[in-house]
C-alpha cells in the first residue's frame, strides 16, 4: 500500500485525530494565553517578580515533555488531563516573557498622560497598555502554538488525543507494512495544522493590531 | 472662527499652601514648601532651571506626584484627598512630545476624557469636531489619522485637544513646546495665546525658556532650587525689577530687548507717510518730490501695499521708469507685530524705517527708529515706577512671611547659589 492509498483508506481516523489534535493545542492555547497574561499583568511592574516569572515558566519548558506527562499521569490520571495540563504549561514562557517585556516596553510618558487625563487603573491597563504590548504578546502566542503542536503528539503516550497517535502507533510497529505511512501521515498532519495556525495568527494580527502601531 | 460652546467652563483658581514633597531616602524635600495663588483664567508660568522641582510641582496639583505635605485647593474645594481620578478629569494635562496614544486614531485619543465621563456618541462626535477645528486642524483631513502620520506641531496641537475635550476649568502643561522646532514652537505658543483668548481657562504652564515664559504668562513664577519661588510677578516687572541676582541671572543678558516682546506695533505711535501708487501720473510723483518736506516717498502697488522706498533723484536715474526706480520694501510688519519684529525689520532695512500693514498686506503707516527709541524708553521707565510700586506694596503685605520663610530654609548663603 502506497502512502496515498494509505490516506485514502483511513482518512476518516486521520482527520478526527487532527481535529482532536488542533482542538487540544487551541484549547490550551487560550488557557495559557489567558494565565500567561495575567502573570505578566500581575509581575511587569516590579523587577523581581517578572524575572521570578520568567525563570518558572522557562524551567518548566526544560522538563522533557515525556517526562513531563509521565509525572502527571499519577496525579491527573491518563487522556485529557495530563495532556491539557502538560500543554498549557509548556506554552506559558513564551507568552508570560512577551508579555512582561511588552508591558514594561509601553512608553512611561504615555502612561504618565494616560493617568493625567484621568483614566483608572483599569481603563490604563486594558485601554492604553494591553493594546501597546498587543504585538510582542501575539508572537508570544505564535511561538507557543508551533511549540505545542509538537509537543502535543507526545500526549498519545498518556492515551491522549491527536495525531500523536498515529505516529506512537506507526512506531510500536515498526517493519509492518503501514508502520511507515502512519509515522509521516501524523507528522505531516501535524506540521499542516501548524501552519494553518500560523496563517489564522496571521489574520489575527491583521484584525486585532492597531494600524497605528502595526509595522 | 469656531464658536465655543455656550456656558464652557472657563478658569478655576488655584491655591497651593505649603505644597512639599519628599522622596525617601532623600534628606532634602524636592520641592518645600510652595504657596501659590492662581487666579481664575489666567496663565501662569513656573520656569526654573532644570531640576528645580517646578515640573514636580506641576505634576502635584493634579496629584500624579502625591504631595508629602500641604494643600491644593481648585475653586476652593480642597482636593488633597479626593480620589485623584476625580481630580483629574477636572483638570487638562498636556505633556511634551502629547503623549498621544499610537494606537489610537486622532478622533479617538480626543474623546477619550469625554467617553470616560459619559457623554452621549453624538455629543463626542460634535466635540471632537469642535476641538480639532480650535487647534486648527481641519476635522475631516485629520479625524481618522494615526498620531504618527502627524507631524510634531500636529501632534501637539492634537493633544492639546486632547487635554481640553471635557471643557475642564484648569489645563496643566508640562513643557509641551519643548521637543518641536522653533518654528513649530513659535506658531504653537502663538496659537496658545489666541487659544486661551477664546478660552479663558486658569492654565499653569512649566518651561525653562525664560522667553516663552515672557511670551506666553500672565504672570511668571521664577523657581529656583526646591521650587522656591524667587518671584511671582507679571513678565513686565520680572524684566525690569528683578527681585535678586537668582532671577536676573535667570532673565540673563537683554531685558531691554526681551521687553520689546510684551509691546506691539499698535501700542506705538504709527507715524504717516508720503505715499504714491503706481497708477499715478508720473508728473505728480516728480511734484511731490521736489515740493520738499521729504526725501523719500513709499510708493504702492495697485492693491495699496508697500511695494518701493523712492529717494529723490532715483527717478531721475532710472530715466523715469518707474520698474526701475527706488529700492524694494523687502519687509514690512502688521500690527499685531511685537517691537522686537519691528526693529529688526528697521535694522534689516538700511534707512531705519519699516512699513505697517494692516489684514490684507495693505500700508498703514510707518514706524522708524525714533519712534521704537523712544517707546521703549518710555515702557522701561514706566514698568520701572510700576514694579517700585508694587514691590513697595507687597514688601509691606509679605514681611512677616517673608522672613520666617528665609531664616526657616534658605539662609543668606543660598542666595546667589545659581546665579
Amino acid at each position: 500500500m502506497n502512502f496515498w492509498d494509505f490516506l485514502g483508506s483511513r482518512h476518516q481516523q486521520l482527520l478526527t485525530d487532527a481535529y482532536q489534535h488542533a482542538s487540544a493545542v487551541f484549547q490550551c492555547m487560550v488557557a495559557a494565553t489567558v494565565l500567561g497574561v495575567l502573570i505578566g499583568v500581575v509581575t511587569y511592574r516590579s523587577e523581581w517578580a517578572g524575572n521570578l516569572a520568567t525563570t518558572v515558566t522557562s524551567g518548566i519548558l526544560t522538563i522533557p515533555s515525556l517526562a513531563m506527562i509521565g509525572l502527571l499521569i499519577p496525579v491527573v490520571g491518563l487522556g485529557v488531563p495530563p495532556t491539557v495540563t502538560a500543554l498549557t504549561l509548556y506554552g506559558l514562557l513564551p507568552i508570560v516573557r512577551n508579555a512582561i517585556v511588552g508591558l514594561r516596553g509601553v512608553d512611561p510618558s504615555l502612561v504618565d498622560a494616560a493617568k493625567g487625563i484621568g483614566m483608572s487603573r483599569a481603563a490604563r491597563l486594558l485601554r492604553v497598555e494591553l493594546p501597546l504590548a498587543w504585538p510582542p504578546i501575539l508572537t508570544g502566542i505564535r511561538v507557543s502554538t508551533q511549540m505545542l503542536m509538537g509537543i502535543a503528539a507526545i500526549a498519545a503516550f498518556a492515551s491522549g488525543p491527536g495525531l500523536g497517535n498515529e505516529i506512537f502507533r506507526g512506531i510500536a510497529s515498526l517493519g509492518s507494512k503501514n508502520a511507515l505511512n502512519q509515522v509521516l501521515a501524523g507528522t505531516l498532519g501535524i506540521i499542516i495544522l501548524a501552519l494553518l495556525f500560523d496563517a489564522a495568527y496571521v489574520l489575527l494580527g491583521r484584525l486585532t493590531i492597531s494600524r497605528g502601531i502595526r509595522a | 472662527m469656531p464658536e465655543t460652546t455656550p456656558g464652557a467652563t472657563t478658569g478655576a483658581t488655584i491655591e497651593l499652601e505649603g505644597l512639599t514633597k519628599r522622596y525617601p531616602g532623600n534628606p532634602q524635600p524636592a520641592v518645600e514648601n510652595v504657596s501659590m495663588e492662581i487666579r481664575a483664567g489666567e496663565t501662569v508660568i513656573l520656569v526654573g532651571p532644570s531640576g528645580c522641582g517646578k515640573s514636580t510641582t506641576l505634576k502635584m496639583i493634579n496629584r500624579l506626584i502625591e504631595p508629602s505635605g500641604g494643600r491644593i485647593r481648585i475653586d476652593g474645594e480642597d482636593v488633597t484627598d479626593i480620589d485623584p481620578v476625580r481630580l483629574r478629569r477636572k483638570v487638562g494635562y498636556a505633556i511634551q512630545s502629547s503623549g498621544l496614544f499610537p494606537h489610537m486614531t486622532v478622533a479617538q485619543n480626543i474623546a477619550l476624557v469625554p467617553k470616560m465621563i459619559g457623554w452621549s456618541k453624538t455629543r463626542i462626535r460634535a466635540r471632537v469636531e469642535e476641538m480639532l477645528d480650535l487647534v486648527g486642524l481641519d476635522p475631516g483631513e485629520f479625524h481618522g489619522r494615526y498620531p504618527r502620520r502627524l507631524s510634531g506641531g500636529q501632534q501637539q496641537r492634537v493633544g492639546v485637544a486632547r487635554a481640553l475635550a471635557a471643557d475642564p476649568p484648569v489645563l496643566l502643561m508640562d513643557e509641551p513646546f519643548g521637543a518641536v522646532d522653533p518654528i513649530t514652537r513659535d506658531h504653537l505658543q502663538d496659537e496658545l495665546i489666541r487659544l486661551q483668548h477664546e478660552l479663558h481657562k486658569t492654565i499653569v504652564f512649566v518651561t525653562h525658556d525664560f522667553d516663552e515664559a515672557i511670551k506666553l504668562g500672565d504672570r511668571i513664577a521664577v523657581l529656583r532650587e526646591r521650587s522656591h519661588i524667587a518671584q511671582f510677578d507679571t513678565p513686565e516687572a520680572i524684566l525690569t525689577n528683578p527681585a535678586d541676582d537668582f532671577v536676573s541671572g535667570f532673565v540673563g543678558a537683554g531685558a531691554a530687548l526681551k521687553r520689546l516682546n510684551l509691546t506691539r506695533v499698535r501700542d506705538v505711535e504709527i507715524t504717516d507717510y508720503p505715499t504714491v501708487t503706481v497708477d499715478d501720473p508720473l508728473q505728480h510723483i516728480f511734484g511731490l518730490l521736489r515740493a520738499g518736506g521729504t526725501n523719500e516717498i513709499l510708493l504702492l502697488d495697485r492693491r495699496g501695499r508697500p511695494y518701493k522706498w523712492l529717494r529723490r533723484g532715483d527717478l531721475m536715474r532710472a530715466k523715469g521708469s518707474l520698474a526701475r526706480a527706488g529700492t524694494l520694501v523687502n519687509d514690512t510688519v502688521t500690527r499685531d507685530a511685537t517691537l522686537r519684529d519691528a526693529l529688526e525689520a528697521v535694522l534689516t532695512d538700511n534707512a531705519g524705517r519699516v512699513a505697517v500693514t494692516g489684514r490684507r498686506g495693505e500700508y498703514t503707516g510707518v514706524v522708524d527708529m525714533e519712534t521704537l527709541m523712544n517707546s521703549v524708553h518710555e515702557l522701561l521707565e514706566e514698568d520701572r515706577l510700576d514694579a517700585l510700586e508694587h514691590r513697595h506694596e507687597l514688601e509691606e503685605a509679605r514681611s512677616g512671611q517673608t522672613h520666617s520663610e528665609q531664616e526657616g530654609a534658605d539662609g543668606p548663603g543660598g542666595e546667589a547659589a545659581k546665579a
